[in-house]
């Protein structure tokens, strides 16, 4: 009880407490799977519904439209990030997965056999071709190019590679710093026509792991002590992988914008 | 979610669920929405614990998250509750010497305060709830809130004029009605 309260006041506090501390409880136990669930995922669970409620045809027939206009949409605008995702990891991180192999660092085993119509091994066999221009690379890669369509003022394109080898084929893109020759920006694509496992473990503390959202693509972004090292992701059979040292804004915005 | 994690979070949840819940069913009236309101409530303030600069007034600061979603549910839903099925017990308002006739007028004055204040806008429940059930001063009501003190006393005395009107000439706002006043 408060001191100098008006008789108002009195009755507005005898009356919540009455009323809520008389409210019967239910679903403590219900609420708390629903909650730890969400926390897991990191995403709200849905309630369970007793019965039809108006809003949910609302939010589903919203959602539809947003679904349609995200889809036209999606033809006529560039690509952009749609959603930069949480930390997974404040060190060292573990990414295993099944779709795609990466570079030889990667642990690889071929499940499969290369499908019909697919492009075999180009005759080059493991020997690398290179070529001084990013048109030439382009040219001459097996499967279709994803190119960047920015880079960062400080890099300019120094050798593209390529690399048939077996049931797929990479292509390197390499971009050197102008001041610091050391420094390099590698763009790795792999062309991909079997399915595979991969995996790959960071040992190093202060390796940080995110995912991005961009252009509908699962983008996994690494970095280490502030600098970005690396992002990679899977393009309609191609796996794509950027190396560099860069901040993540400029490597969030060469994966923006490489297109086919 | 990391064990020890889980099991702070289990004790916050312990301890505060049974009056979140009841807030949250005042304004629902409805069990399923009220466990709902819940479940968001507790997620959100889980998730946004850095935020709390008391722990002390958890309870009331995951209250007042859960009347803004309650309220939010309330409009999606378009669901409007009604106040003729406020049910007060009405053990709880008697007193030894009042009559069945007093408890019934009682009754009635209660249930027109529950409804007024269901009726008022989300920000003048937020902190008639924090003030008068989680009995909160102004200072801390305004730290939960992120709002001025000045702010915190307009709007409980909007809130309390609205009462005011509603109850004019019932002996709610003069001095007697459910009990004499308690301040020491």
């Amino acid at each position: 009880m408060k001191l100098y309260e008006t008789a108002l006041e009195v009755n507005i506090r005898k009356v919540l407490h009455a009323e809520l501390d008389g409210c019967p409880e239910s679903g403590r136990d219900e609420v708390w799977e629903r909650l730890q669930k969400s926390l897991q995922q990191g995403v709200a669970q849905p309630a369970p519904q007793s019965a039809p409620r108006k809003w949910v045809f609302r939010f589903a027939a919203a959602a539809a439209a947003v679904i349609v206009v995200a889809s036209v949409a999606s033809f006529l605008a560039p690509k952009q990030v749609t959603a930069v995702g949480k930390l997974l990891s404040g060190r060292v991180q573990r990414v295993t997965g099944q779709g795609f192999v990466n570079d030889i660092s990667f642990s690889k085993q071929a499940t499969g056999q290369p499908e019909q119509g697919r492009p075999q091994d180009s005759g080059i066999g493991n020997v690398s071709e290179t070529f001084n221009s990013l048109k030439e690379a382009i040219r001459s890669s097996p499967f279709p190019l994803i190119v960047p369509n920015y880079i960062p003022d400080q890099f300019s394109f120094h050798q593209g590679a390529v690399e048939p080898s077996g049931s797929q084929a990479r292509v390197l893109l390499t971009f050197t710093n102008k001041d610091d020759p050391k420094d390099r920006l590698i763009i790795r694509e792999t062309g991909i026509w079997t399915e595979v496992s991969y995996g790959m473990v960071y040992s190093q503390d202060g390796t940080l792991v995110k995912e991005a959202i961009i252009d509908g693509n699962k983008v996994t972004v690494l970095s280490y002590n502030g600098r970005m090292m690396e992002a990679f992701w899977m393009d309609q059979g191609t796996a794509v992988k950027i190396t560099g040292n860069l901040t993540e804004e400029e490597m969030l915005k060469i994966v923006e914008q490489m297109n086919r | 979610m990391e064990n020890t994690s889980q099991e702070i979070w289990r004790s916050m949840y312990q301890l505060h669920y049974r009056r979140i819940y009841a807030v949250a069913f005042s304004l629902t009236r409805d069990t399923t929405m009220a466990e709902d309101v819940c479940h968001d409530a507790f997620l959100e303030a889980f998730r946004n614990l850095r935020q709390l600069r008391d722990l002390n007034k958890m309870g009331a600061w995951i209250a007042g998250i859960a009347i803004n979603i309650a309220k939010s549910m309330l409009k999606r839903s378009g669901k409007i509750v009604p106040s003729e099925t406020v049910e007060i017990q009405a053990s709880l308002c008697a007193s030894e010497d009042e009559s069945p006739e007093d408890d019934v007028i009682n009754k009635e004055l209660k249930e027109s305060i529950l409804a007024v204040i269901r009726c008022l806008p989300v920000e003048f429940q937020q902190v008639v709830v924090l003030r008068y059930y989680y009995d909160l001063e102004y200072k801390d009501i305004a730290q939960i809130l992120n709002i001025s003190n000045g702010t915190v006393k307009s709007r409980l005395h909007r809130a309390h004029g609205r009462l005011k009107n509603l109850l004019e000439g019932t002996n709610l706002i003069d001095g007697k009605g459910l009990s004499e006043c308690e301040a020491l």
